[in-house]
């Protein structure tokens, strides 16, 4: 039975600590969405002579799908880019958030790297940053966008040709235009929203799994324990109960 | 005076006697008492006795006499346990002449049971110890069945012939499953009583025992229940 409790309580701290952790970490258990809308496509250039609108528009959307799908915008560079960015947008920052706005650890690239996610419809490209605070989902979103509108054709760095290799004709590079800006950071369940109902389960599973063990010990116990118990073996009538013997301190007196 | 450990070794009179565990063995020994017709049995013998062993079956069964003398019952208790006797030293008193000399003795009179009787400190409480003859296992078995009777009718003639009240004779023997050595004192004492250690004694030992005595035609009048 002693092990049981002790079983049971080592679970219990366990989910205590791991729920303190959740709470005390930032983030964790609720954070803010800022999402910026791109869209991705070949540069207009006056001196093609390309005649095949529908070679651009098939490009575009393969653009768009590798920036979604690709390594790019979780990449260290683009990160570093992204936190330099941030730092370079100071006025906007302070203009929407006020000064000395929380914008997080916005200067750790791995941590901007995973906040961000983006998903595409033709060459539509949805990029969702999901950071522990609202001006730092703002800011890495606003940022984001900036970073793609001016250096996309150094990640996408393709050349687009619809002839002979040996053309010498200019060819268009891809680019990246904000369709709509970084949108108002909003709350949204953080990434782990759901530790907290998992650590729970765990608690009444244990709890249960405790009782039932504790309730088959039970049952699998044969020594007697009460009047009634021996009575119901033996058939036999109790002429007396007869308590534990107290500590020998609380006697009267030792012979 | 008496010897012990705490707790397990602790007779009745080491406990203020308004305590919950001293008015406990009074009350066992009042239910033994009105279960016992006096008319017909004025020498009342009666075992006490636990399915198995457990620390503290002897001292349940000094503790009964102890309450039985106090309460005015001229009282013998005989240590019949061969495995672990010592009820003499519980009670301070010397390792003398016992059940043992009486067993492998020639005749078993009053005056033989009588001058193997201790007086304890307990007024109205006389120890029968085990002895100080050893006495091979087997042989204990052999002697009970033979003579155990002879020296129970000895005790009940000393007892009428010292005593003007009914007098108890209280033995104290090894556990049931232990030794056939309970089973033969329960075919010749007037009661039975089974000591059930709670949290200890198991319901299959508790039916083993009862089986055991009910094949030794023993009259298994109650059960007293301990450490509850």
């Amino acid at each position: 039975m002693w092990v049981i409790l002790l079983v049971l309580g080592i679970i219990a701290l366990y989910v205590g600590y791991q729920y303190y952790t959740l709470l005390k970490t930032p983030g964790a258990l609720k954070a803010y969405q800022s999402t910026v809308t791109m869209q991705i496509g070949l540069q207009a250039n006056a001196n093609s002579s390309d005649q095949y609108y529908s070679d651009y528009v098939t490009t575009s959307e393969a653009l768009a799908d590798e920036l979604v799908t690709g390594p790019i915008l979780s990449s260290p560079e683009f990160a570093t880019q992204v936190s330099h960015q941030i730092q370079a947008d100071t006025d906007q920052i302070t203009q929407h958030y006020g000064a000395g706005a929380n914008l997080g650890d916005w200067q750790n690239p791995a941590a901007i790297g995973s906040a961000i996610s983006a998903t595409r419809t033709h060459s539509l490209v949805m990029v969702n940053v999901v950071w522990s605070t609202p001006a730092g989902a703002w800011a890495i979103a606003n940022a984001v966008g900036e970073v793609s509108a001016t250096q996309m054709n150094s990640y996408l760095d393709y050349e687009v040709r619809n002839g002979s290799s040996n053309s010498q004709s200019a060819h268009p590079l891809a680019s990246a235009k904000v369709i709509s800006a970084a949108s108002t950071a909003a709350l949204v369940p953080g990434p782990s929203a759901n530790r907290p109902t998992l650590l729970l389960t765990l608690l009444i599973v244990a709890l249960v799994l405790g009782i039932a063990l504790a309730m088959l010990m039970e049952y699998l116990d044969d020594r007697i324990w009460s009047k009634e118990a021996v009575v119901q073996v033996l058939q036999v009538p109790v002429f007396g109960e007869v308590p534990r013997a107290p500590s020998i301190g609380k006697t009267r007196h030792i012979r | 005076m008496g010897t012990h450990s705490p707790e397990q070794g602790a007779l009745l009179t080491d406990y203020d006697t308004n305590s919950a565990y001293s008015r406990a063995y009074y009350t066992v020994y009042t239910n033994i008492r009105f279960d016992w017709n006096s008319e017909q049995s004025r020498q009342h013998a009666i075992l006490l006795v636990a399915p198995d062993s457990f620390p503290g079956q002897a001292i349940a069964a000094a503790n009964v006499a102890i309450a039985a003398a106090q309460s005015g019952t001229p009282t013998i208790l005989v240590d019949a346990d061969l495995a672990t006797p010592g009820l003499d030293q519980r009670f301070g008193l010397e390792a003398r002449a016992g059940l043992s000399e009486l067993l492998t003795g020639q005749s078993i009179t009053s005056q033989a049971v009588s001058e193997c009787l201790s007086e304890t400190f307990v007024p109205g409480l006389r120890l029968l110890g085990m002895g100080k003859k050893i006495i091979q296992a087997y042989e204990m078995s052999r002697l009970l069945g033979g003579k155990l009777s002879d020296v129970l009718a000895g005790t009940r003639q000393y007892l009428a012939a010292s005593e003007s009240k009914p007098g108890l004779i209280i033995f104290s023997s090894p556990a049931v499953l232990a030794s056939i050595d309970a089973s033969q004192i329960s075919a010749v004492v007037d009661q039975t009583f089974l000591l059930i250690a709670a949290g200890h004694t198991t319901r299959t030992q508790a039916r083993k025992a009862q089986e055991q005595l009910q094949r030794a035609h023993a009259q298994l009048a109650g059960i007293i229940l301990l450490n509850v």
